[in-house]
């Protein structure tokens, strides 16, 4: 307990340093913004940002794109709020009734309650964070070549079973992602793998490209099928954004009810906010005595879903930072950052970089306070980007993510995969193929590999490894679980039909 | 709709499974081992894909044989929509091209002003020009001067 104080207390004084703190706020501003653009989530801020990487001191470059992330979960619910479009997944439950609410005449309690829930939701969640990761990321620091492979394939098996829609296209996405994974020399035999001669490509595909081909460009194109619909007109002045005491006795026991929820949703690897808002919303309309009555502007429906997806995202952040598995598409991408500063995610960041893991815990204490702020006094102020015209702005979302791309290699050749990739992107989306699954498999699949062939290395070729020790056989049983539970649920839920 | 196009890229997905088992099981063994370990992956998700895209038209194929398909009617504003797809990926292909040879600020002024041209028309044609103009100067300032990357110059 002593030293997860003291380690905290270092990482806050890291954290308050004006520089870390400068983008700390730039961070959760743009991530409030990006939140609330209906089309554009925090996957897409983040991928666009992922140059300052490499520019900024690792903890620095780690706060700003997790400050993006929470910041995002903040100002989706705004638009939800205010015309009923969720700005991201993960704000979708917000248009329940915060809507309702905005018809009702009531848009500052909505504004004011979504965001203290965020507030608490996200505090609440890091605090649950401190005290789990550490243990988490002590008992994975265990684990062999044969258990990191088993950990990973149960990652995989979990991100196609919770994905919304078909398994069978959850599990083409994956299987995509990891042949792409797959392209390039093979480091411990030289052979070259499906490079059709092209050089550049022996050196295997860069995730950071898909990300962006996928998230930024793809996602553009994508937004370009609804880019002519007409903006609904958005309330732009507001009396004080604040909730009253009523409001707040009532929404308080729904808050901490949804944060757990929300947590645990997020440390399931793939899963992310979508699920844990909605998963809140709907056992809030269980238990609340006024269940009857939400969808019609009850604030707690509100509150509910809102610390959920607050929660969500730094719940998300565990398995990146202590088995380096991503918990959501955003932390996937933030993965993605880690590696490209050199570092490992996984049970040895803790080890090795405990200065930057503290330091960005730390800093999501401060910045849910900081984005608290920025959505509660400025929300009046931060709404009239609803208004900005979606035409420059996805222009400028190209510009970005070509820049981006060029800087990874300077290679003009990375440019056309980032076209490829957002054409892929673009139909994914349109085909509701899931993107998770791809963008994780991408981003572990030569991690995977390897360590299935250090395993049998190891065992002189024999599979007999992966079933020798306890973890093993847990992660086996773990990943059969996860496969079958598409077939489980749908067969509850005809049942219940 | 849907489910003609699920069945669809499933057959897409089985195809290029398929064609990817045939490629892995053609990889050469390797140099100093003769060992076949990098085929294992891509070829167990060669099959993984090419089952799951089988199935996913075999599900879609019976459902649209039982249920039939809706009629469907000409949608224009989606031709539009295409079009404007299309025309996208084939500026940025162009603009991936001049990239280096016109120099960061010229290519990327050309593209952005493209792309507003096509999307917002000629009327705004000040800021079509003027906004291509300044992101282009704005982003090769900073990258310059505070992240020390430096962008292809004419």
């Amino acid at each position: 307990m002593t030293e997860i104080l003291a380690n905290l207390m270092g990482g806050l004084v890291r954290a308050v340093s004006l520089t870390n703190l400068g983008f700390l706020i730039f961070g959760g501003t743009l991530g409030t913004i990006l939140g609330m653009l209906p089309g554009l989530g925090p996957a897409t801020g983040v991928a666009v940002l992922l140059p300052l990487t490499f520019v900024l001191p690792a903890d620095t470059a780690m706060i700003t794109l997790s400050a993006i992330y929470y910041g995002a979960m903040f100002g989706g619910s705004r638009s939800s709020i205010l015309i009923n479009t969720p700005g991201d997944g993960a704000a979708i439950a917000a248009t329940f009734d915060g809507y309702p609410m905005t018809l009702n005449g009531e848009a500052e309690s909505a504004l004011g309650m979504a965001a203290i829930a965020s507030l608490i939701g996200g505090l609440i969640s890091v605090v649950f964070m401190i005290f789990l990761a550490q243990p988490i990321a002590g008992f994975a620091i265990k684990f062999g070549s044969a258990e990191m492979f088993l950990l990973m394939l149960f990652a995989f098996s979990a991100t196609v079973s919770i994905t919304r829609g078909s398994p069978l296209k959850g599990l083409i996405s994956l299987s995509f992602g990891l042949l792409i994974s797959t392209v390039g020399q093979d480091l411990q035999t030289g052979i070259i793998r499906f490079t059709f001669g092209l050089a550049p490509l022996q050196s295997g595909i860069d995730f950071l490209i898909v990300i962006i081909g996928i998230y930024a460009i793809g996602e553009v194109l994508y937004n370009f099928e609804s880019i002519h619909i007409a903006v609904k007109k958005v309330q732009k002045t507001f009396d004080r954004i604040w909730v009253t005491m009523d409001e707040f006795k009532r929404s308080i026991v729904p808050i901490l009810r949804a944060t757990p929820i929300g947590f645990i949703v997020g440390v399931l690897p793939g899963s992310g906010g979508t699920l844990g808002s909605l998963l809140a919303y709907n056992t809030e309309k269980q238990l609340n005595k006024n269940g009857d009555k939400f969808g019609t502007g009850m604030i707690e429906g509100v509150a509910s879903p809102e610390a959920a997806n607050n929660a969500a995202a730094t719940g998300a952040l565990i398995p990146l930072l202590t088995l380096g598995i991503p918990g959501s598409g955003t932390t996937a991408v933030m993965m993605g950052a880690l590696m490209m500063l050199g570092l490992e995610p996984g049970p040895l960041l803790f080890e090795n970089q405990s200065d930057l893991v503290w330091t960005l815990m730390a800093s999501m204490i401060v910045g849910n306070i900081i984005v608290a702020i920025i959505n509660l006094p400025f929300a009046e102020i931060l709404v009239r980007v609803l208004a900005v015209p979606k035409k420059i702005l996805f222009t400028i979302i190209l510009g970005l993510g070509f820049l981006g791309t060029y800087t990874f290699n300077y290679n003009t050749f990375d440019l056309y995969v980032l076209i490829i990739f957002g054409i892929i992107g673009y139909l994914m989306k349109k085909f509701n193929f899931p993107i998770t699954p791809l963008i994780l498999a991408v981003i572990i699949g030569g991690q995977t590999e390897n360590a299935f062939r250090r395993a049998l290395q190891i065992s002189g070729g024999s599979f007999g490894v992966f079933f020798d020790s306890p973890i093993a056989l847990v992660l086996i049983g773990l990943t059969i679980l996860s496969t079958l539970s598409p077939f489980f649920i749908s067969k509850i839920s005809n049942n219940s039909h | 709709m849907q489910k003609k196009i699920d069945m669809y890229t499933g057959l897409v997905a089985a195809i290029f499974g398929f064609i990817v088992s045939i490629l892995s099981l053609n990889l050469p063994s390797g140099f100093l081992t003769g060992g076949r370990q990098h085929v294992y992956l891509p070829l167990g998700c060669a099959i993984i894909m090419c089952i799951a895209g089988i199935s996913l038209f075999y599900i879609n194929y019976k459902k649209i044989k039982k249920e039939g398909l809706p009629e469907q009617k000409r949608d224009e504003q989606k031709e539009e929509h295409y079009k404007l797809i299309i025309a996208t990926i084939l500026i940025s292909i162009v603009y991936a091209f001049f990239f280096k040879r016109l120099g960061y600020i010229l290519s990327t002024t050309l593209y952005l002003s493209s792309m507003l041209f096509l999307l917002r028309g000629k009327k705004k044609w000040i800021s079509n020009i003027v906004i291509p103009l300044g992101f282009s100067y704005v982003i090769i300032f900073t990258f310059g001067k505070f992240l020390q990357i430096y962008l292809p110059t004419l």
